[in-house]
């Protein structure tokens, strides 16, 4: 917590050449607040998978789950036009109708997030000073963002989760740092620090059980950005992160008219994004050695590629189609040895304790292969997204959505529907919708099961 | 920087044109009458929305929007600056999106579109309230204008003027605008016409009330020529002096959300 503490010295720092008492008054903070109620039952189905748990299968085949959130956010000067506050904090809960399998326990059905604890502190005209808990900022593109070079993991539960798009965002654990930010019309440029305060002691657990530090501040990163606006209906920019795992990434969006625009990101990396399956780690563990983990990052160097173009109609409505690549995807060898080694796994060896410990390397992998995901990264090489946002008079929105890893055919694809009410002073919203994982047993997105998720909720703006 | 030079080129014209055969007598009004539509200096106000579909007293619909000026006119080397930031404050859902103005164009900005998108004024906002008009824009710089005589209007005499717009960039072509005789220069009336002379929208200046020293319209009454049947209203309010880094009128800052 060395961070929190360094911010609370820079703030009192700053409050003492100073202070307007509106902030702390909590006048203005009450006028900016926003708080949100959401509501949701969802009912979800499963198909077997590869995966058994003393010979069982490790999720329930049918489930339902009641979801619980509730936003508080604000905002307020602290000194007025010099110093500002904002935070956004989340308060989560679940509870399931039947039991959840083995894969699907939590250590808590409660959790808060700290979404936003900012202050942001003006230096100049031009330039700002933000620190306290951050959120990264998201790509252009939805399914993953090759120049989003800070990434951090998910947060919330492992069975169930609210399905409001915008919650998206608020899952990945936000980052205890600092940026200072220099924006002009023309271009902007930003320096911005994660600091290691920890480091990740449960690789073998779901991130949504990890400590929000571990999910955030488990390794020292630098980002350097720059974006420029200059030239005509570009916009470019140049992130260069520094720290444990340096990487280059380039991207453009490109305006050909103002409803079209393409846009297009590389990113060039020094070593591995997110943990591999080593095949080698897998022998030992046939040949009766058993190590402490199968899984790791090597400084192998990698690329990675996106395109996409999205179109957006003057009433707001959005179609999109996205590609992506990366080199250090899991060729389809790669992927078989990792299937492969859960089947030997599953095979009962007549010995309780080897059958004990191969359903930890289980857990283990299950876990491994879901952090990936976690992180917000891919597991195959070559993918394609394709969503769209239909905005009705009424204001309602029906969003489809499909990604597809294009070498074993696996998808994810779902509808999502947004009501607002009407009465009640427009403060209410009601959604609903479904999601399907489908694909072979031993492919990416059906690893865990053929899935179908239906859903349905509220929002409250209290 | 493109949009300084456009500045520039529009004050250039501007005083070119002034030096000419420039009607001196209506630049004069329509600088005063900008000066009563809004104050001489960065400032930031409330707008409500008010869409009332045909024989209805109450709204059918309503939209809230904070909304930052930063005009800064040409002086001692310092360049000109016409950027607005309009905050979606109301409904609720729409909370964290935001329009940034910079000279003619205009970015929308909603976290599901994850970047800043070009939209037109002209695009309907809400009812007959376009984009554009919830941005004070400023008629002496983007009009070039011509008297046309003195009319009735109300219970008083109006100057008539002719305004022809000195860029394609600027939204509509040609506007006719009433302005109350007398020492307040008060705005009472404008009809907005196509490149075909075609009437688009009119709008009444209404509900004049003391606001940072001066009486000012805080009711605008918009009616579109294309949608007859109802009407929208904009109400001004919590007008007040506040001039915000150059920081917060940046694509960059409103990805970062605003305050």
């Amino acid at each position: 917590m060395k961070c929190p503490a360094a911010i609370l010295v820079f703030s009192a720092s700053v409050l003492s050449s100073g202070v307007e008492a509106d902030c702390l008054a909590a006048d203005e903070l009450a006028a900016n607040a926003d708080v949100v109620l959401t509501g949701q039952a969802s009912y979800v189905n499963k198909k077997t998978s590869l995966w058994r748990i003393q010979g069982r299968n490790p999720y329930t085949a049918d489930n339902l789950y009641n979801d619980i959130g509730l936003k508080l956010s604000s905002a307020c000067a602290v000194v007025e036009n010099r110093l500002d506050l904002d935070f956004s904090f989340y308060g989560l809960g679940y509870y399931p109708a039947l039991s959840v399998g083995a894969f699907e326990k939590d250590n808590h059905r409660a959790k808060m997030l700290i979404d936003q604890l900012r202050l942001s502190y003006t230096l100049s005209d031009s330039v700002r000073l933000e620190g306290g808990k951050l959120s990264a900022p998201q790509g252009t593109f939805f399914l993953r963002s090759p120049a989003t070079l800070l990434t951090n993991f998910y947060a919330a539960f492992k069975p169930t989760r609210l399905y409001d798009p915008e919650m998206k965002a608020v899952y990945s654990e936000s980052f205890w740092g600092a940026r200072l930010t220099k924006a002009f019309r023309d271009y902007a440029f930003s320096l911005t620090v994660a600091p290691q305060l920890t480091h990740i002691d449960h690789e073998y657990q779901s991130s949504s059980n990890w400590s929000a530090n571990e999910r955030s501040n488990s390794s020292e990163r630098y980002l350097l950005s720059y974006t420029d606006y200059r030239l005509k209906n570009h916009t470019s920019s140049v992130n260069l992160m520094l720290g444990d795992s340096p990487s280059l990434a380039i991207a453009d969006s490109y305006n050909y008219t103002p409803q079209w625009v393409i846009n297009a990101e590389v990113a060039f990396h020094t070593a591995q994004q997110w943990r591999h399956f080593s095949a080698k780690k897998a022998a030992d563990v046939q040949a009766w050695q058993f190590p402490s983990s199968l899984y790791s990052t090597e400084n192998k160097q990698g690329i990675e590629l996106a395109i996409g173009g999205q179109y957006t109609t003057n009433r707001f409505s959005v179609l999109g189609l996205e590609y992506y690549f990366q080199s250090e995807g899991y060729s389809k060898s790669e992927w078989r040895e990792q299937t492969d080694f859960i089947r030997y796994l599953n095979k009962e060896t007549g010995y309780r304790m080897l059958d004990r410990a191969f359903d930890n390397y289980k857990y283990l992998m299950g876990s491994e292969i879901s952090n990936t995901s976690n992180k917000g990264m891919l597991q195959g090489k070559h993918y394609v997204n394709a969503y769209a946002s239909f905005l009705s008079d009424d204001k309602s929105t029906l969003q489809p959505y499909l990604a597809m890893n294009i070498v074993d055919g696996s998808a994810l694809l779902g509808i999502h529907h947004l009501k607002p009410l009407k009465g009640m002073n427009d403060k209410a919203e009601i959604y609903s919708g479904l999601y399907s994982a489908l694909g072979r047993k031993d492919s990416e997105f059906a690893l865990f099961g053929d899935t179908l998720g239906v859903y349905v909720g509220f929002k409250y703006h209290l | 920087m493109q949009h300084n030079g456009l500045w520039w080129g529009i004050f250039c014209v501007v005083l070119s044109a002034s030096a000419g055969a420039v009607d001196t007598k209506a630049l004069d009004i329509i600088r005063r009458a900008d000066e009563v539509r809004s104050p001489n200096a960065p400032f930031r106000y409330t707008v409500t929305v008010l869409e009332y579909k045909e024989g209805s007293a109450e709204p059918a619909n309503k939209q809230v929007l904070d909304i930052s000026m930063r005009f800064i006119k040409p002086k001692n080397g310092v360049p000109a600056d016409a950027r607005s930031l309009a905050r979606f404050v109301y409904p609720p859902r729409d909370k964290g999106k935001v329009m940034l103005s910079d000279g003619y164009d205009l970015w929308f900005y909603t976290p599901e579109l994850r970047r800043p998108v070009p939209v037109s004024r002209e695009q309907r906002l809400l009812g007959q309230i376009s984009n554009g008009d919830v941005i004070v824009t400023n008629f002496e710089y983007a009009y070039a204008s011509t008297l046309e005589g003195e009319e009735p209007c109300g219970d008083k005499t109006c100057y008539r003027l002719s305004l022809i717009r000195q860029s394609d960039a600027v939204t509509y072509p040609r506007v006719i605008y009433w302005v109350e005789k007398g020492s307040d220069y008060r705005p009472y009336k404008a009809a907005y016409y196509s490149l075909d002379n075609q009437l688009l929208k009119s709008v009444l200046y209404q509900n004049y009330q003391q606001v940072l020293g001066t009486y000012r319209p805080t009711e605008i009454v918009v009616q579109n020529a294309r949608y007859a049947k109802g009407y929208s209203v904009m109400k001004y309010s919590d007008v007040r002096l506040e001039s915000l880094p150059e920081y917060h009128f940046t694509k960059e800052a409103i990805q970062r959300g605003t305050r």
